[in-house]
């Protein structure tokens, strides 16, 4: 396989993990299972190991001097997908009183939301490079579903205001719903990478 | 089928419902208007029925401007069943009940990302 | 006179020397900051190309500058080639950028001028032009092969476009190296073509860029390159490819033109095709000074030299 056959290849598997890790917290968060986070951070250090491969890959020569900025940045948007997937998790896990997950479409639809975008960015990632129409395609759906994600966490936080809830849970609980709707604003910049990158040839 | 339902209770200003269309993000809050008998208010209501018409959003209720009949449709309805309605009905939303009850909503946006969606899935 | 002879062999070997330590940047440098080939790896492409262009080519120049610009003879040759290497390894240690065609054609002429044997003027007329149209044309192929890339790679995807401008950059290093032996080394051996067997000199001549451009590597992928790099991989290319074609025009008109004073011209017209002004216009100055300088002071020394000599 080629340099940069490798370097698209292993970008691929890394979506592939970032959307294994929003499947995992959907399932934990809606199941209140927190030995499920385990294996999110598990998922995220495979990543960085990736990341660090397809980094090394880059740098011994893979693609032309100009294009591997951008490249590299792609892969570090990636990581960075599970990077804070992982952090979302980290902060549920220390969530005591999950009191706020009682009936909250908003939540519920915020996970549905994250594994759509991965499972949109992971399914058509080779073909973005192919057909670049379909890039912008999937960019403004990416960038709707991101809206309604910012959206809900806007109406979570106000629902969230009237709660009473002891000091740090009300801080985690906080932080993680900003790290949940930050998962979609990642992949909206991976996104945006992504056409940086495909456009610059 | 957006499931985010914001049911307001009639006695509302339209201060006041303007403040949770924009606080929640949302397009359109229900209003119970009695037991079972539920309108909607949409930006679209809120700029026609009050704004336009220089009256103060604070003297008005919810009720006054809410529209009626609330076009509903049964849970399992098909997308084209659905557009169908939107067209002989001209509107841009119509809510789903499961029994008597009203789960959700349907927006022509909705319908639009559905099926961009269904595109790239 | 064997003395003579072994000085101007010497003085040859150096002028190889140097080209290969200066101007591999300009074939394979882009290649090699690419990574596409290594330093190592490029050596032996290098040396087979310029031993291949030196052969099959280098006649056409070897005939214009050692035949019809001056009537060489052993001493005019031997005084010519010692007073350019002087001038170009003191250039190379000073790190100020001299084209080996000016400051051999240069002082060629001179020490002709000076020992009173038949110069043609006509003949360095032409080869001057050639100088100034250089730059221009090359200017002119890279803009059409920058369109012609543009309008071909729209039918490939990202990665297709990719692995094209890669293979691209191959074969115009390719062109850019066989140029080197047919164009600049033909140029340094020009002046002892009469006196010596072109095909053992040919050879030791490209042995001898292969050892600059080995021993000094480090320098390869660095000055003009940086220029190049900094553009986008089209343009790039386009530039390179242009100024490849326009130097291997003028080899086969069998007149000497710097490979590096085409890149310039090449980057400078795709830069304001694109609206990019990629080459400052102090530096475009420093190279027009130059470039005007080198020859003249290689003249000037040339005709002194050789009537110190005439004078023993």
């Amino acid at each position: 396989m080629r340099a940069e056959e490798r370097v698209i290849d292993n970008i691929g598997k890394m979506l592939i993990l970032s959307l294994s890790a929003c499947e995992l917290l959907r399932k934990a968060v809606l199941e209140k299972n927190k030995i499920l986070l385990e294996e999110i951070s598990r998922i995220e250090r495979d990543g960085d190991d990736l990341r660090r491969s397809t980094a090394r890959q880059i740098y011994r020569g893979a693609f032309l001097p100009y294009l591997r900025t951008n490249i590299l940045r792609l892969v570090e948007d990636v990581d960075d997908i599970l990077n804070t997937t992982d952090k979302a998790g980290k902060y549920f896990r220390k969530i005591e009183d999950l009191g706020f997950l009682e009936n909250s479409i908003e939540i519920e639809r915020i996970l549905d939301l994250n594994v759509m975008l991965c499972k949109i960015l992971s399914k058509n990632f080779i073909e973005f490079f192919k057909v670049p129409e379909k890039l912008s395609e999937a960019m403004i759906v990416v960038r709707m579903l991101e809206k309604e994600a910012d959206n809900l966490k806007h109406s979570i936080l106000e629902n969230l205001k009237k709660k009473d809830l002891e000091f740090w849970d009300g801080i985690f609980t906080f932080n993680f719903i900003e790290a949940l709707e930050e998962i979609s604003d990642v992949v909206e910049d991976t996104m945006d990478t992504l056409q940086v990158v495909v456009l610059s040839l | 089928m957006n499931r985010r339902l914001e049911v307001v209770d009639p006695e509302l200003t339209v201060l006041e419902v303007i403040e949770k269309i924009v606080n929640k993000r949302i397009r359109s809050v229900i209003v119970r208007l009695k037991e079972r008998d539920y309108g909607v208010i949409t930006v679209r209501d809120i700029v026609y029925k009050c704004l336009v018409k220089g009256i103060d959003p604070e003297d008005l209720k919810a009720y006054e401007i809410a529209s009626k009949p609330l076009v509903t449709v049964e849970k399992g309805t098909t997308v084209e069943e659905i557009l169908a309605i939107m067209e002989k009905s001209k509107i841009g939303n119509v809510f789903v009940r499961e029994g008597d009850k009203i789960v959700g909503s349907i927006t022509l946006m909705d319908i639009m990302t559905g099926y961009l969606i269904g595109r790239l899935l | 006179m064997i003395e003579i002879e072994l000085i101007s062999l010497v003085a040859f070997l150096l002028i190889a020397f140097s080209i290969g330590s200066n101007d591999t940047s300009n074939a394979f440098g882009i290649c090699i900051g690419c990574r596409i080939i290594s330093v190592r790896k490029s050596i032996i492409p290098l040396f087979a190309l310029v031993l291949i262009g030196a052969l099959f080519q280098g006649d056409r120049v070897v005939k214009t500058v050692g035949y019809e610009l001056v009537a060489t003879s052993v001493q005019i040759s031997a005084v010519a080639l010692i007073i350019s290497a002087v001038i170009i390894v003191i250039a190379n240690i000073r790190g100020l950028p001299v084209s080996t065609h000016q400051v051999i054609v240069g002082s060629l002429f001179g020490s002709g001028v000076a020992f009173g044997t038949s110069v043609s003027v006509e003949t360095l007329s032409k080869i001057v032009l050639s100088w100034l149209l250089s730059p221009f044309i090359s200017g002119f192929l890279a803009i059409l092969v920058f369109l012609s890339i543009e309008k071909f790679l729209r039918h490939y995807n990202f990665l297709q476009v990719e692995k094209i401008l890669k293979s691209l950059l191959l074969c115009s290093a390719v062109v850019i190296a066989y140029n080197m032996g047919a164009n600049e080394l033909a140029t340094a051996i020009a002046p002892i073509a009469r006196s010596r067997d072109y095909h053992s000199i040919a050879f030791l001549g490209a042995i001898s860029v292969s050892i600059g451009a080995f021993t000094l590597s480090r320098r390869i992928a660095e000055t003009l390159c940086k220029g190049i790099t900094t553009l986008d991989p089209k343009s790039g290319l386009s530039a390179h490819f242009g100024a490849g074609l326009a130097v291997y025009l003028f080899t086969i008109l069998g007149m000497p033109v710097s490979a590096t004073y085409s890149l310039v011209g090449g980057i400078t017209a795709v830069g304001l095709l694109k609206g990019v002004r990629t080459v400052k216009f102090r530096v475009l100055k420093r190279i027009a000074l130059n470039w005007a300088f080198a020859p003249i002071l290689a003249f000037i020394l040339s005709s002194i030299a050789s009537k110190i000599y005439l004078w023993i």
